[in-house]
């Protein structure tokens, strides 16, 4: 897509996608009413599904159809179905390219973007995984049993099971990998304000296969963080050595399908399969990630069959990909979104009427006409249609100026420092050297111009994410939200990220809403969480913080002799693992039908 | 000699000022600490995101004074240490980047500079000797397209016809091939370079060509019977080169600002690339030492140069 293209978006991306990966650890609200009424609630309704709740919750807890959310799984959706065969065929290298490349491939250090996911995929198993009706599952985790108020969770580690350099799995490697983490000045940014400090017992090793987790919080859905970035284990002779040469970052050791052959960065990264994986057969030799950052250079390569599998948020790319035949493509669409956000904590955006007049004022369908070029889907609020937590009743207004002219005349009579000529003064600031945000900035202005006098600020990443991170920002444009538990976006809209350094970037508090975020760390079904998610999707869009453009789509395409794609499971468990996830895929299981 | 050593001062004191000027606008953009740190480098107030911001500086000696650092910088990079990458995940060396990119960025400027003199050669034969006759009118008006074409539209060409339409060549580069397909797909970027240097050295070589082809001796040559391809090659071309190898050496500076857009074009992890990611992310350790590495590169041809006219024209050795 045309919003995403420069190397400083995406590092920025990769930052931001660093804390939305890891804003997953977390606890709820601080309103302890609320967390005592749930705690009792949920205690029950985990009772439910696991029989008791001093047990385990495993697989067959987690595959209860009550349990947890499905809101996206009709959204992941293989175009063109692989055709019937015999049954894998070991053998063969897939060479896979991906929209860029990583800085390293250390899950608890790089900032991993979706191609550095997709890596770690094949070098590293996460503690638990996700099924296409977005239940949880214990993959390098045995189980997991929370205590009744769901502020500490024992997870019982998988035993048998070796890092590629033989250290074995252990409570001791996994608390390797949590204290590494949240000690990273930039990736336990967001893991950190959930736990007690390390020293004051945020992780507890229990016995040599059991940890617990301190959280400072109740969170019912606690395992889900443990899905993406936070959930790698990786083996800690290698993150120790990592950390007296950081080369070594570059050469991941982990327990995963495949292990690490060899690296040039930019250009290629290999991986050679794990005869001895804990999870069953790896089917292919080896698999090979190349970054090419050229989108239709992408789509040529991929049709010239110099790579066999592709990923791609290039709504025109997807399209081609999408109407090729021969081509199998996996399309989700629940990933971030992209919208423009307001500081409320400086005027003039502390005053609702001149976030409601900037709101009116914004040219949104020009957006999609010209940026997105029809192709992109509209948001109206963090979750698409397809979603069962989609509130219909929420529709982001926008491209009606006319409301904006009495709001702006009301605010400049009451505030006249604040206005020039009649309009209000703002600045909007985007990261920058970037055509495509110029452009956007340009086509914005060209709404708000009539009420606003916009002074633009064209922002390095760095200085740009500073800026918004402490609040020094008038309105920006942004990308974020899309967690597939919708509680684990929760980072981004509490009262207490926000500080001198805030992760509630528009620095919005409302005790309402954190209530409702808390309720929601408490609930385990979609049924339940379906009115609770309603009304903050609907109190979001009533507190003018973001004008809503579009949801990010993410293709990932194969060729017609790629098999295997979305089968695969989970130990001891049919359950089959949701395919897709912001533009990531598994490859155990996928094999190459010469 | 005294002339060489006063030439090898200059290269020196210009490199000196090359780095110093760099060093200086590096400083001047961005905040290396946010690459180190994140946001937190901005939250001084927070006693322990100071605790690991003051450590960052010490430790990379960023609350020194700026020609402390410089000195510092300096005297690393003249041992072979640039420093590590303030970018990248673990502040990595920047030298394990500069020894992974280096090859294929030298590869690619040798590739377009052979390209561009062996096909300069015979094109500015072919047109002095048939001056102001149609195939010279051609050779001109095709000579004055390619130089005014710009490197990214001529590789962007290029590359949509040979490699997209006509599938002849990779599309991109990569490392995990076998090492004749990596040459293969040098070949598309070498001759983006190489097609608009060859257009300035074949105008060059035509011209001094035709001048010398006027030359007495040339006359005598002919007069004795000396074949006319024997004339052009052996006696006429020799000292009709000198123009274009003065530009060979400064147009290896083009060369490298050229590799900038042909790497990212055809996806080439090169030292073009690495530099332009690295302005992007302010990483500066990186930018500086490949300035340096180039500016190095680009004085040190230049003075090589310099001593190659005193092989082809012994008036030059005074």
């Amino acid at each position: 897509m045309m919003t995403r293209s420069t190397s400083s978006v995406s590092r920025l991306a990769a930052v931001l996608l660093a804390f939305a990966l890891f804003a997953a650890a977390c606890g709820g609200g601080s309103d302890s009413s609320a967390s005592d009424t749930g705690s009792d609630d949920t205690s029950a309704e985990v009772d439910t599904g696991s029989s008791d709740a001093d047990e385990a919750m495993d697989d067959e807890a987690m595959d209860d159809d009550d349990a947890m959310a499905d809101d996206t799984a009709d959204t992941v959706e293989v175009i063109e179905d692989e055709p019937s065969d015999a049954g894998p065929v070991s053998g063969g290298t897939l060479r896979y390219i991906l929209e860029a490349d990583v800085d390293g491939i250390n899950p608890v250090s790089s900032a991993l973007s979706s191609p550095g996911l997709m890596m770690s995929n094949a070098v590293f198993d996460s503690l638990v995984v996700m099924d296409t009706e977005n239940n949880w599952h214990p993959y390098l985790a045995e189980s997991f049993t929370p205590n009744d108020d769901f502020t500490s969770w024992d997870m019982k580690i998988r035993e048998g099971v070796s890092f590629h350099d033989g250290t074995p799995l252990n409570a001791e490697a996994v608390r390797t990998n949590f204290e590494t983490v949240i000690a990273d000045p930039l990736v336990g940014l967001a893991v950190a304000p959930f736990f007690p400090k390390v020293e004051d017992g945020a992780f507890e090793v229990i016995d040599e296969y059991t940890v617990r987790y301190n959280l400072l919080d109740p969170n019912a859905n606690f395992p889900t963080s443990l899905s993406a970035q936070l959930g790698y284990v990786a083996s800690p002779a290698w993150l120790a050595a990592a950390l007296d040469d950081p080369t070594l970052n570059q050469a991941p050791v982990g327990s995963g399908p495949f292990m690490f052959d060899g690296r040039s960065e930019d250009s290629v990264t290999r991986f050679v399969r794990n005869d001895n994986w804990w999870n069953g057969e790896v089917y292919l030799d080896a698999i090979e990630f190349v970054p090419v950052t050229d989108p239709n250079t992408r789509n040529e390569l991929f049709f010239q069959g110099e790579a066999q599998a592709l990923q791609t948020s290039t709504q025109e790319n997807i399209l081609e990909l999408t109407e090729t035949e021969g081509v199998q493509s996996v399309l989700d669409d629940t990933g971030e979104e992209f919208f423009v956000m307001m500081n409320t904590n400086k005027a003039p955006f502390d005053d609702i009427r001149v976030r409601q007049a900037l709101t009116f004022a914004t040219p949104r369908q020009n957006f999609l006409d010209l940026i997105g070029l029809g192709l992109s889907q509209p948001a109206n609020q963090m979750f698409t249609p397809s979603s069962p937590y989609y509130n219909p009743d929420v529709v982001q207004e926008a491209d009606m100026p006319e409301r904006s002219g009495p709001l702006v005349a009301e605010y400049c009579a009451e505030f006249a420092d604040n206005c020039t000529d009649g309009k209000i003064d703002m600045e909007f600031q985007w990261s920058g050297p970037s055509v495509v945000q110029t452009r956007i900035a340009e086509l914005y202005d060209q709404g708000w111009n009539e009420f606003f006098n916009v002074q633009f600020q064209e922002l390095p990443q760095d200085a740009h994410i500073q800026e918004v991170a402490f609040g020094l920002y008038d309105v920006v444009t942004w990308r974020q939200f899309g967690a597939i538990n919708p509680a684990d976006d929760r980072v981004w809209l509490i009262c207490k990220t926000i500080g001198g350094l805030s992760l509630n970037w528009p620095r919005f508090c409302d005790p309402e809403r954190d209530a409702l975020i808390s309720e929601l760390d408490l609930i385990t079904t979609v049924d339940e969480r379906v009115p609770v998610l309603n009304e903050l999707v609907e109190k979001i869009n009533q507190d003018y913080l973001y004008v809503f453009m579009n949801h990010t789509t993410w293709a990932n395409s194969f060729a017609e002799n790629v098999r295997g794609i979305c089968t695969h499971t989970p130990p001891d468990s049919d359950a089959q693992m949701r395919c897709s996830t912001n533009g990531r895929t598994w490859h155990s299981s996928v094999w190459l039908d010469e | 000699m005294r002339s060489a050593l006063e030439r090898l001062a200059l290269v020196i004191l210009l490199l000196l000022a090359v780095s110093l000027l760099t060093f200086a606008a590096m400083n001047l953009l961005g905040d290396p600490l946010f690459n180190i740190l994140g946001p937190i480098a901005g939250d001084t107030e927070n006693p322990e995101s100071l605790a690991k911001i003051e450590a960052a500086k010490e430790q990379y000696y960023l609350d020194r004074p700026f020609f402390e650092r410089w000195l510092r910088w300096l005297g690393d990079f003249v041992r072979g240490d640039f420093g590590v990458r303030f970018a990248s995940d673990g502040q990595p060396p920047v030298t394990d980047l500069i020894s992974e990119r280096l090859p294929r960025s030298l590869l690619l400027m040798v590739m377009a500079q052979t390209m561009a003199v062996l096909i300069a050669i015979p094109w500015g034969i072919a047109a002095a000797s048939r001056a102001n006759k149609p195939v010279d009118k051609a050779s001109t008006f095709s000579s004055f397209l390619l130089v005014s074409l710009p490197g990214f539209a001529l590789g962007l060409l290029l590359k949509f016809v040979f490699a997209i339409k006509l599938d002849w060549f990779p599309l991109a580069y990569n490392a995990g091939n076998p090492w004749t397909e990596r040459l293969h797909a040098f070949v598309l970027p070498a001759l983006t370079l190489a097609l608009p240097a060859a257009a300035v050295y074949q105008r060059l070589l035509r011209t001094d060509l035709i001048t010398t082809l006027q030359e007495d001796f040339i006359l005598m040559a002919r007069a004795k019977g000396v074949k006319r391809r024997s004339v052009l090659f052996r006696h006429a071309l020799r000292p009709s080169m000198f123009s274009m190898i003065t530009v060979f050496g400064i147009n290896a500076g083009a060369l490298i600002g050229g590799a900038l857009i042909v790497e990212t074009i055809f996806e080439i992890p090169g030292l073009g690339r690495a530099i332009v990611e690295a302005i992007l992310r302010e990483d500066f350790p990186v930018v500086l030492a490949i300035v340096m590495i180039v500016a190095t590169a680009f004085v040190v041809l230049n003075f090589l140069v310099d001593l190659f006219y005193s092989l082809l024209d012994p008036r030059v050795r005074t």
